[in-house]
């Protein structure tokens, strides 16, 4: 094999789309050759470089996709079902449009519009009055057994808006500081399926942490939820709360158990705003594994202001 | 219920079934739009047509091949298109403009991680703006290719299977498309 075709199959070493012999092959090669050993590395580094070419999610789009995916199937499912012979007339009169004798560009628009009009009034006849939304109050909600799939806040109102999962769909509006909302939102906040729904949940409790049991979830959100854009609303919910010992104490937690190094920074800020000694023996034990440089240099800070020694005994 | 249970309700027109599955495609569908397109409203698009043409079409799937590649067929095509037509219109230019004045686009994009540090995030901000550079040199299927076995983890053996082309021409492609992006990035890795 030669250092040519060596470097070539670079790539997809590291991809793991080699065969046994090839791999077997360029190891061979490796072993006994500096130059290539080297072209590993720097295609490595190249490597851990294309993972930052990719772009998270912005957490509402998944959520805003789903829901506005459901809205046009079931558009698509109305029409199927209650206009079919308005479809078959379309799809008899289409090829007519499109002949030479209608062959201008305004044809279709005009009668497609026309359609639509007529499409708009036999939809406003098909369409029962059970079947307008009209948002029930909370006392209508079993909560047991109901699944939140959307929290949003509603227009200015001081209201937020819930919509739950059950046989149909129905919207319940209430001030958050009602305990039965309050109850879907902690529930809503802990659903596995769905980091973006955790996400505006969190991001509506955040206005309600006077509560014990919102900052009880906020808390349990921050150390132990799998998603990083959860846990990092969760800590920016707990901002006011940080000279609260029991938020202090998980903040200490999540800079020691976080992987996530924009969190563990958000973490140690909150912490140095107030300078108390209840953290030191957690901070020591951070300066012993932490590897990134600005969290190492305010714990540090904080340490020494705390008049505390940065190594642990 | 298993995957081919869930196709099966949704083709007899169990419609939460399918909501099932599309969301057990669809955060990795909407990430691949939204890495190839780089642009919200796109991605949205690219999703909503992709989940609406399974919809419709799901009748007609015959499990002549995994619902993973049917579905990432739909989706690349669906990108492949988009991709192809910025480019002709070459209306997607990397400037973009802001209220503080034309920026480059990838850097209107909110960056994540941690903050605080200038001199990493300078140099943070240089190596996104070079892998921006790369990127747009990458034709729309080295692009699509990179980004299925880069990001999305994908076998170059699926890829092929999902773009109608052979393993080979798939590994072919993502070479290429490596070596641009080591050319856009130069000294800096």
């Amino acid at each position: 094999m030669t250092c040519e075709n060596v470097q070539a199959s670079l790539p997809f070493l590291l991809y793991g789309e080699l065969s046994f012999d090839e791999e077997e092959q360029l190891e061979q090669h490796l072993g006994a050759c500096a130059p290539c050993r080297q072209a590993l590395e720097e295609m490595r580094a190249l490597h851990a470089a294309f993972d930052q070419s990719a772009e998270p999610l912005p957490a509402p789009l998944l959520l805003e996709c789903r829901r506005e995916l459901r809205e046009r199937v079931r558009e698509e499912a109305g029409g199927k079902r209650g206009l079919g012979w308005w479809a078959k007339l379309a799809g008899r009169l289409r090829p007519a449009f499109l002949t030479p004798a209608f062959g201008s560009p305004a044809w279709p628009r005009v009668l497609g519009a026309v359609a639509m009009l007529m499409l708009g009034f036999a939809g406003a006849r098909l369409t029962s009055p059970a079947t307008v939304r009209t948002p029930p109050t909370y006392d209508t909600v079993p909560v047991s057994g109901t699944r939140v799939r959307f929290v949003e806040p509603a227009e200015n109102n001081g209201l937020v808006k819930i919509t739950l999962e059950e046989t149909r769909e129905r919207q319940v509006t209430g001030k958050l500081d009602d305990a039965r909302i309050r109850q879907l939102l902690l529930s809503a906040a802990q659903d596995p399926a769905d980091p973006g729904l955790r996400v505006e949940t969190i991001g509506l409790l955040q206005r309600e942490t006077e509560t014990a049991e919102v900052r009880q979830a906020l808390i349990t959100a921050m150390q132990s939820d799998d998603n990083a854009g959860v846990r990092m609303k969760a800590l920016q919910g707990l901002k006011r709360y940080a000279a609260h010992p029991e938020v202090r104490s998980a903040l200490a937690a999540v800079l020691l158990h976080d992987g996530n190094s924009g969190i563990r920074t958000q973490a140690i800020d909150l912490l140095v705003q107030h300078k108390q000694r209840d953290v030191v023996g957690a901070l020591q034990q951070l300066m012993e594994r932490e590897d990134n440089d600005y969290i190492r240099q305010r714990t540090r800070r904080l340490l020494s202001d705390l008049n505390a020694s940065v190594d642990s005994f | 219920m298993d995957e081919a249970g869930l196709i099966r309700a949704a083709q007899s027109g169990d419609e939460q079934a399918f909501e099932q599955l599309v969301h057990s495609y669809d955060q990795a569908v909407l990430r691949l739009a939204y890495n190839l397109l780089r642009s919200q409203e796109d991605a949205r698009d690219i999703y909503q047509e992709a989940f609406l043409r399974v919809h419709r079409n799901l009748h007609s799937f015959r499990f002549d091949c995994s619902f993973h590649t049917w579905l990432y067929r739909i989706v690349t095509n669906l990108c492949l298109d988009h991709l192809r037509k910025r480019k002709v219109r070459k209306e997607e230019s990397a400037i973009v403009e802001t209220a503080e004045g034309p920026r480059d686009r990838i850097s209107t994009i909110p960056e994540s991680g941690a903050t605080g540090d200038p001199e990493r995030h300078m140099l943070s901000s240089e190596l996104r703006a070079r892998l921006n550079r790369g990127m747009e040199q990458l034709t729309p299927r080295e692009r699509t290719v990179f980004e299925m076995r880069h990001h999305q983890g994908m076998r170059l053996r699926a890829i092929g299977e999902i773009l109608g082309t052979s393993e080979e021409a798939a590994k072919n492609c993502l070479f290429r498309a490596t070596q641009k992006m080591r050319a856009a990035l130069g000294e800096f890795v």
